[in-house]
């Protein structure tokens, strides 16, 4: 039962999962070698009573029932029929579901709109350049105490305005005040391991079940399938309505559970990569990878995005180790979902996890996005910036001078900038440019880690110049969740079911470290506000961005656009301050030590003056 | 007797402000109950003297109902429902702002019992208060009940049962009534005018003095008496000479060596411990027992000659069939009969009730040590063996001894109880149909064919009143309801609400009082072992004492089965399971406590697995007693009565669990036969061999565990499972039950049956599924289930052994 290679016939399948006919609803599911499938239909989501219904299958191995109208709202699985047992299954291509996934539930999407859904509008955008990325995990943003959000841990902190902390904005307001684009949730897809029905528990929830069913303990409550839906659009439709886009973290590379998945019960051995003796392989680290290559998984694959695309209007994907996806897939990806909305934001990590069955030649590694309008993670330019991810190497920002040239690479967008500086990218887009993401220590712990003994302003500085670098380079610039006010895990470098203690965003360190955040607000004006960062084609920057010369450990650099308007920035990675040689002429001083204001602190006229650039700190002007 | 609620309140407070001595909000739960249960009691204390001097006036036929154990449970509930006096005992409470459920919650279990035949004496004494039946509980005033048990690493660690610590407020101590019983010594005879009599010399007293409880007729003003007999030393204290002399230890010794008597209950299954101490506690409290009635009975001014019209003595299992010898000492001794009429009288007294075929409970006591401590008794039943085999020998058995020594009384140096009361009374019951089937066939073969007319069989009860009225009130107020309330008096009209097993309506609603009684069980679990379990899940529950042929094993080993399948398929479709059990071992008895110890090695391991996703729950409640039974029933989907077929007398739990609509997974053992019979294959799940293929596989010898080891994978796995530490501990902690599965062949069944036993499981999970087919065979249960009323099992007694009418 191997290898089943399947003509473009499969391809051709439509409606799988649960369809809303004229006459009541159908329910179809692709389980070619299966002897028998019946539909179990429950009537709640907890009694364990029900009636089934045997299916029918097609020439294309769907199984296919019609029940009638009434079945809307009730419950299901599929009983599968094995030679030594009967299984439960819940089905994959389920769109919403009860409590922990134990069974799909038959909705009628047009139910699931809250009010004014349909007729919103998502932001609008002058190009994708415009981005500023913010990583943040649902339950995260709203589970501290001092939150000052109601639906601490649900979708509906969201859609709260008007969140204070000691008097200072938080949720939304606080996301609007600092003026990112997009807010990046880590998954929303339905996840296995956290039981729904209990409060304490807690997951980034990177262990996939059911893909196209928003999670139910973010959820008000989990049993109905309705609310899940609903509360995730209203959390959607809030942030489109503050002017905020989303994007959502999909993990197509692996599933939860492996021999015993729903998937592999469709059709077993046939979704997931197995090496030449029909091992299963572990490229995700997880136990299975999924394998896009075939074409009934990538139909699946792109079934689903094109579902949460469609249905909850978001504004971009996150895909993690897209390294375990092949080439293949990713064009249509990227193909298929700009055709929908060209203006949507496609990224991902560029790297496996494990050993994978993946052949190296097919996998989306750093390089084989040129020109897919799809962008990576550059863990190049992020390890320049700070050091390795958990140890005590040390980057740019805690005075690692010798690795100046891979900054420079860095703010050059990782394009070919010139004959010894060749990134990955044909184009900054390509690049999403961070200090820490979710995975590893937080940037303020890491620092700490190398760090511990300074001081913490000293420390708090080599965080404002990390994500300084981060805000001033090409391409897209990421944003972990808290880092603009020093955010911290308490040295958990691995925190995915540390729960909320060691996860939550402590909104009090707003007000305790107000410079940083107010520093970063800034920048993030700044850079929206004067343009220089928003051409970033390769020729664009190998033409308008001209480093200056400059000690190991400085980088300075001019930034010019077309109208000729100038910035002059200068980075200091030292432990001590530097005098630096400015351009002559008028100035508006935008940043300057611990100080940042996108309207200008003052205006300065340099006739060839050197300006001293306290250590930890940037020199932002901008010509007058 | 009618109490208004302003009467009621009036005594009440008085009685809390008197008892307390503290202002009325200020007093504790603890003040609240016994206050409660004082004044309940002086309500019941005039029906109590009323009924006394009825029954002594009108010279009503009495039935006294020896039994070692009464397993009785709390009284308070019971008693208030039975005056009447619920309804306003629960308004004065909610006027006052007390919390009835809490003071209930002070009332210690008076649990002076192991299992199924203490409680069945229990049920019998509210059967007989119920149908005003003179009849009355005699037994042992222990001062420790069955040890309190306690889950410690998963181990049984036993703790004493301090019932009596705060006073116990239904009893009144007699002891005016108190009597002496003799111990030990030498028998001495002389010829007085012609006769021998019997002089007991340098005997041990011991005074016996008598505690009375209540037994409170379900709203018929009829009270009915338990009397236990407490030991105290006759010389009242302890030896002053001695004292004064400065031997202060030995000064109390002999004090405690009496008091011993009563102090600790037996618990089953331990014989070979103690024997002789035991033996102390069965003559202590039948010649008690025994003396007071002769005493009451002759201040009716009656011959003694008559003694068999007024009185009936009823042997509850071998225990008390000292209660021949002793009544026959006193016609002989005391009242000066002659043999023969001493014999006739007392074999129409006496009447016995087999409730074991296991030999271990055959009660045998060693002729040497009988003879030092009961001489005189010993004498006499030495002559009533005499004279047994005599009429053997010159009758039925000519000539042969082997069959006749083999069914004699004294034998291989040792006196055998169960021979001596089948002799010594004018009936042998069983007590479920198939249990008298197998006594006159195989286990008392030679007695039945010798005296038929003796043998009879009386299914056990149980009082639907404390089962279902008192523990399961919705689902009572539910049958109420719908068929009115004729079945409270009249158990078997609970057949009326059959006519509504199909009626969606009316099963929604018993399946809804179902599911709030599992979820008032689910708080409980959670805040007492710290499980979550999902009342939605099936609730499979298997309380009863650990004994291998209960085969507590077999339920275990087959979660084992179910948890390894699950592994191997999370998704395998299954209704989640909640497995619950109760059970205390004998502590002498090994295997038991490491059955116990495995139940929850299973349970620590299946209930922290997540892989199974929670399909799987296994909790172990400990402590199992009355009360607890009370809370776990009404909460049962499923009652597993699994025991080994033939090995199980009748059981009353598995009425207990049909009554309050549970689904039955059964062997065709006890009284499961007879629930059969009442509800329908249809609405039972079968299982296991049956009684002509047991003694089969006993007869031919063929049967070989290792043989299913072999075969069945499910098995070796388990097994294996047992002994690679797959189950945390060490590798030898199950050995035990390895070894007797395997090594030891099987002795019950258990691997034999588990074939089917898995299947059975498989079908409910299938009837489970479909809610309306579910809900009907709990119907049917419920429906079917007034034939076990104790009132009626009590009725035939009545009629057909005791020959003692109803007095209103």
């Amino acid at each position: 039962m191997t290898n089943y290679t399947f003509d473009d016939r499969v391809l051709a399948i439509t409606d799988l999962g649960v369809t809303l006919t004229e006459t009541g609803v159908r329910f179809r599911v692709w389980a070619p070698t299966t002897s028998r499938v019946d539909l179990a239909i429950y009537e709640d989501d907890l009694r364990y009573t029900r009636t089934s219904h045997m299916m029918v299958q097609d020439d294309l191995g769907v199984w296919q029932i019609d029940q009638g109208p009434e079945v809307v709202g009730k419950y299901y699985t599929y009983l599968f029929y094995t030679d030594d047992a009967k299984l439960e299954v819940v089905d994959p291509y389920a769109i919403a579901c009860g409590l922990n996934s134990r069974r799909g539930m038959v909705v009628d999407l047009d139910q699931t709109h809250p009010p004014g859904w349909k007729t919103h509008k998502r932001p609008a955008m002058n190009g994708k350049s415009e981005a500023v990325l913010y990583e943040t995990h649902v339950r995260d943003f709203s589970s501290h105490p001092e939150s000052g959000m109601e639906g601490k841990g649900k979708y509906l902190a969201f859609t709260e305005r008007g969140t204070r902390c000691q008097g200072q904005a938080t949720g939304i307001d606080h996301l609007v005040e600092m003026g990112v684009t997009h807010v990046h949730l880590l998954p929303v897809y339905d996840y296995a391991t956290v039981d729904e029905s209990k409060v304490s528990e807690y997951n980034w929830g990177y262990d996939p079940f059911l893909f196209n069913v928003p999670e139910g303990s973010y959820s008000t409550k989990p049993s109905d399938g309705y609310a899940r839906i609903r509360e995730l659009k209203s959390l959607i439709q809030a942030l489109h309505e503050a002017g905020l886009r989303v994007v959502l973290d999909v993990v197509y590379n692996h599933t939860y559970e492996s021999h015993h998945s729903n998937l592999n019960r469709l059709l077993a051995d046939f979704w997931y990569r197995t090496d030449d003796q029909g091992r299963w392989t572990n490229g995700s680290g997880c136990g299975n990878e999924l394998a896009t290559e075939k074409p009934m998984v990538r139909k699946f694959i792109l079934d689903s995005l094109t579902y949460w695309l469609e249905e909850f209007q978001v504004d971009g994907f996150r895909f993690d180790l897209m390294g375990l996806y092949d080439v293949e897939t990713v064009d249509l990806i990227s193909e298929k979902l700009h055709e929908i909305r060209p203006d949507i934001l496609l990224y991902g990590e560029p790297w496996v996890g494990w050993e994978s069955g993946l052949p190296e030649a097919d996998r989306m590694l750093k390089g084989r996005q040129k020109g897919k309008e799809i962008s990576l993670f550059n863990d190049d330019y992020r390890n320049a910036i700070k050091g390795d991810n958990d140890g005590h190497e040390i980057g740019f920002v805690q005075g690692r001078k010798e690795w100046s040239k891979w900054i420079r690479l860095g703010i050059a967008g990782s394009v070919p900038y010139r004959k010894n500086l060749v990134g990955f990218t044909c184009d900054a887009m390509e690049t999403v440019n961070y200090a820490s993401s979710h995975d590893n220590l937080v940037l303020s712990d890491k620092i700490d880690k190398t760090h511990g003994h300074w001081t913490l302003e000293d420390k708090i500085r080599m965080n404002r110049l990390a994500l300084t670098l981060v805000l001033t380079s090409f391409g897209l610039p990421f944003l972990q969740a808290g880092t603009e006010f020093g955010r911290t895990k308490m040295g958990h470098h691995n925190s995915y079911n540390a729960g909320d203690q060691v996860n939550w965003i402590d909104w009090q360190l707003k007000t305790d470290h107000g410079d940083l955040y107010a520093y970063i607000r800034q920048l993030i004006a700044f850079r929206k506000d004067y343009g220089f960062f928003a051409k970033t084609d390769a020729e664009h920057i190998q033409k308008h961005l001209q480093f200056k010369r400059s000690p190991d450990g400085i980088i300075a650099y001019t930034l010019r656009k077309k109208d000729r308007s100038r910035a002059y920035i200068v980075h200091n990675g030292l432990d001590q301050a530097h005098e630096q040689n400015v351009p002559n002429g008028k100035w508006v001083v935008i940043a300057e030590g611990d100080r940042c204001l996108a309207s200008g602190i003052r205006t300065e006229v340099y006739k060839g003056d050197k300006v001293t650039i306290p250590a930890k700190s940037s020199l932002i002007l901008v010509h007058a | 007797m009618i109490i208004s609620k302003d009467q009621f309140k009036k005594d009440y407070l008085r009685r809390l402000k008197a008892k307390a001595a503290k202002p009325i909000d200020e007093t504790s739960a603890w003040d609240r109950y016994h206050a409660l249960g004082s004044v309940t009691k002086d309500y019941i204390a005039q029906n109590w003297v009323e009924t006394s001097k009825r029954y002594q006036n009108e010279g009503h036929k009495q039935v006294y109902y020896f039994s070692m154990e009464f397993l009785t449970g709390r009284f308070l509930m019971n008693n208030l429902y039975a005056m009447g006096l619920k309804d306003v005992v629960e308004e004065v409470m909610g006027e006052v702002g007390f919390d009835l459920e809490e003071i209930m919650g002070i009332e210690k279990d008076q649990g002076l019992g192991n299992g199924g035949l203490g409680r069945l004496a229990a049920c019998f004494l509210d059967s007989m208060a119920a149908l005003t039946i003179p009849g009355h509980g005699i037994g042992i005033r222990y001062n420790y009940g069955l040890f309190e048990q306690k889950i410690i690493n998963g181990y049984q660690v036993e703790f004493p049962d301090r019932w009596l610590e705060n006073r116990n407020v239904w009893e009144i101590k007699k002891a005016d009534k108190a009597v002496e019983v003799r111990f030990g010594g030498h028998i001495r005879t002389e010829m007085d005018g012609g006769r021998m009599v019997f002089i007991h010399e340098h005997y041990e007293p011991v005074l016996a003095v008598p505690y009375d409880t209540p037994i409170v007729g379900y709203e018929n003003d009829t009270v009915n008496t338990l009397r236990l007999w407490s030991a105290e030393t006759a010389e009242r204290g302890f030896d002053y000479s001695r004292f004064s002399r400065g031997e202060y230890m030995r000064a109390f010794e002999q004090k405690h060596s009496v008091e011993s008597i009563s102090q600790v209950l037996y618990p089953n299954d331990s014989y070979d411990e103690g024997r002789q101490l035991r033996l102390k506690q069965e003559y202590f409290f039948v010649s008690a027992g025994v003396q007071g009635i002769v005493r009451s009975f002759k201040k009716m001014n009656k011959p003694i000659s008559q003694l068999e019209d007024y009185v009936a003595i009823h042997i509850n299992d071998t225990h008390p069939a000292l209660a021949v010898p002793e009544l026959m000492r006193i016609l002989l001794d005391e009242e000066g009969l002659d043999w023969d009429t001493a014999w006739r009288i007392t074999t129409n007294v006496m009447s016995y009730t087999n409730h074991t075929i296991m030999q271990e409970a055959m009660e045998k006591w060693p002729v040497d040590m009988f003879e030092r401590l009961l001489p005189r008794i010993w004498m006499i039943a030495n002559e009533i063996n005499e004279r047994f085999c005599k009429m053997l020998w010159d009758g039925p058995m000519k000539g042969d001894m082997q069959q006749i020594s083999d069914i004699a009384i004294i034998g291989n140096g040792q006196v055998r109880m169960a021979n001596l009361a089948i002799v010594g009374s004018h009936s042998v019951n069983g007590v479920a149909h198939l249990h008298t089937e197998i006594l006159k066939k195989t286990e008392l073969k030679d007695f039945y064919d010798l005296t038929p007319y003796k043998f009879n069989n009386k299914t056990n009860g149980i009082t639907h009143r404390r089962w279902l009225l008192n523990s399961n009130p919705d689902l009572a107020d539910l049958i109420t309801k719908t068929i009115g309330d004729t079945w409270v008096h009249q158990p078997q009209n609970l057949r009326k609400i059959l006519q509504y097993k199909d009626d969606p309506d009316f099963q929604q609603r018993v399946m809804a009082v179902k599911h709030e009684n599992k979820i008032k069980l689910a708080k409980v679990i959670k805040e007492r072992n710290g499980i979550d379990v999902d009342p939605h899940s099936i609730f499979d529950i298997h309380v009863k004492r650990l004994h291998e042929y209960k085969r507590q094993t077999l339920n275990v080993l087959h979660i084992m089965h179910l948890y390894n399948q699950l592994v191997k398929n999370p998704d395998l479709d299954m209704v989640p399971r909640t497995f619950i059990f109760g059970a205390k071992a004998a502590p002498g008895y090994y295997m038991a406590k490491q059955i116990i110890k495995l139940i929850n090695s299973v349970a620590e391991v299946v209930n922290n697995d997540k892989r199974i996703r929670g399909k799987l729950k296994v909790v172990f409640m400990e402590n199992y007693g009355v009360s607890l039974a009370e809370m776990l029933i009404p909460a049962a989907d499923v009652s597993e009565q699994i025991s080994t077929t033939t090995k199980e007398a009748s059981g009353t739990g598995n009425m207990k669990f049909m009554m309050n609509g549970a689904v039955t997974i059964a062997t065709l053992d006890g009284a499961n036969v007879e629930i059969l019979n009442e509800v329908g294959e249809d609405n039972i799940v079968l299982f296991g061999l049956t009684e002509p293929e047991v003694y089969e596989l006993y007869e031919s010898g063929s049967y070989n565990a290792m043989e299913l080891y072999g075969h069945d994978l499910r098995i070796k796995r388990v097994l294996d499972q047992l002994v690679d530490g797959s189950f945390g501990g060490n590798d030898e902690e199950f050995r035990i039950i390895y070894d007797a599965l395997t090594k030891h062949n099987d002795e019950y069944f258990v691997l034999k049956d588990f074939d089917s036993y898995a299947a059975a499981h498989a079908r409910i999970n299938q009837y489970y599924r479909d809610g309306s087919l579910w809900a009907k065979m709990s119907i049917m249960n419920i429906g079917s289930s007034g034939i076990f009323s104790s009132d009626r099992t009590i009725m035939e007694y009545a009629s057909g052994i005791w020959n003692v009418e109803m007095r209103p």
